[in-house]
């Protein structure tokens, strides 16, 4: 997954992609996008798109309702007609229980000949797992209900990936007020990163500009966790993101502090 | 599922399948490192080994889950490909308190694998598709 998250970074920024990029096709780590806001469902949406217009993936794109407003653009997005929009199949699943039986039945597309998915991008895992929390379901409790979602993500890709073609999992969880303000991990996080075990975390940057004179909201953007091992040492990690008025994303390989000589304030998570 | 144990795990566990497909048993100094490396859910995984309580169903896609059959009967699931079970063991120490790598279940199912003691069974995709989202046919 993170060769598909650095295809976007750079597909949406200021050089070109690289002519030898290629998708791995080693068994790629999952990603979690962990965000204040709704930029986490942006950058899934963003993915989405670029993964079935550029790359001819095959999508599934879980969330809650249907969206009112595209989050991104699309006119910022190349390449983009409409049968590559076909390539992604959107399912709306209410619920913790019947987003477990729509993953878990995906492996029934074969018998209708169905091409097997490339991509699973579930958008608004906390809202599955905080409704798990409230309510006792056989699970009892939100740690295991968060355990068994993502170990069921990963279990679907993984039996598509040995025996069809590479799949990969992008999830974004959006964190809530007390964990930002308290600075203390939400604790299905932790639970979350042994299955999603690459982390994309999308912080603001606030200037103290108000809100009008601000064109551009500036996010910082960082991979991290166990799952970075792909490409190579040097890698670049951590990414500036900007986003425009009309919701278009432009990404930037972020200067070291050291090379930069005003330090910018962020808001760390 | 190996992809996610520490490699010493791993190792051990490919000692133990060498050694039960030469000698049809784990030798004493297999079954202390056994102990060692997983801790207090090694005796009663042991004992799920001794009563066959781990099937290993197949549906005609080809995806396929453990069932283990608990101590008082109740059926836990597995996945095959990372650790998870619903039994309340695996939610505590495993995920709540870090402080075991598996539960019961999970090493059963590891230990039937390594000595070829898995019960085979076949179920429809659709009835693969309730035990890998946690449901039952009752609940349909």
């Amino acid at each position: 997954m993170v060769d598909i998250l650095r295809f976007i970074f750079s597909r949406f920024g200021p050089q070109p992609v690289p002519a030898s990029f290629t998708l791995s096709s080693a068994t790629e780590s999952n990603v979690l996008v962990v965000s204040e806001g709704s930029t986490g469902t942006s950058l899934l949406f963003l993915t989405a798109v670029t993964a079935a217009a550029e790359l001819g993936l095959k999508v599934i794109f879980f969330t809650h309702n249907a969206f009112q407003k595209f989050p991104v653009c699309l006119q910022s997005i190349p390449n983009l007609n409409p049968d590559s929009l076909k390539r992604i199949r959107f399912v709306y699943s209410k619920t913790l229980d019947e987003l477990l039986h729509d993953v878990a039945s995906l492996h029934e597309l074969l018998a209708k000949a169905a091409a097997p998915p490339s991509l699973l991008v579930v958008d608004g895992l906390e809202r599955y797992l905080r409704e798990a929390g409230t309510r006792s379901t056989p699970l009892k409790g939100d740690r295991s209900a968060a355990a068994h979602l993502a170990a069921l993500l990963h279990d679907t890709a993984t039996f598509f990936t040995q025996n069809h073609a590479p799949c990969r999992v992008m999830a974004s969880f959006r964190l809530n007020q007390d964990s930002r303000e308290t600075s203390c991990p939400d604790p299905l996080l932790a639970v979350l990163d042994r299955y999603l075990q690459v982390r994309c975390t999308l912080t603001q940057e606030r200037r103290g500009l108000p809100a009008e004179a601000e064109e551009q909201a500036v996010w910082q953007v960082f991979l991290s966790g166990l799952g970075i091992r792909t490409g190579p040492v040097d890698a670049v990690s951590h990414w500036s993101l900007g986003i425009g008025p009309n919701g278009a994303m432009q990404f930037s390989p972020a200067i070291s502090p050291e090379e930069h000589p005003e330090t910018q304030q962020t808001v760390s998570v | 599922m190996t992809s996610f144990l520490p490699s010493v795990a791993e190792q051990l566990l490919k000692d133990i399948q060498r050694t039960y497909s030469e000698k049809a048993q784990i030798p004493d100094d297999l079954l202390l490192a056994l102990s060692f490396v997983f801790g207090s859910c090694t005796l009663p995984a042991l004992d799920l080994v001794d009563r066959r309580s781990v099937t290993c169903f197949s549906s005609p896609s080809g995806r396929k889950v453990f069932q283990v059959l608990g101590g008082s009967g109740r059926p836990y699931f597995c996945y095959v490909s990372c650790h998870f079970c619903c039994c309340p063991a695996f939610s505590f120490s495993v995920l709540r308190r870090d402080e075991s790598l598996v539960c019961k279940h999970i090493l059963a199912a590891y230990l039937c694998q390594a000595m070829g003691l898995c019960q085979q069974e076949q179920v429809s995709d659709q009835q693969m598709t309730l035990i890998l989202s946690g449901r039952t046919e009752a609940d349909t």
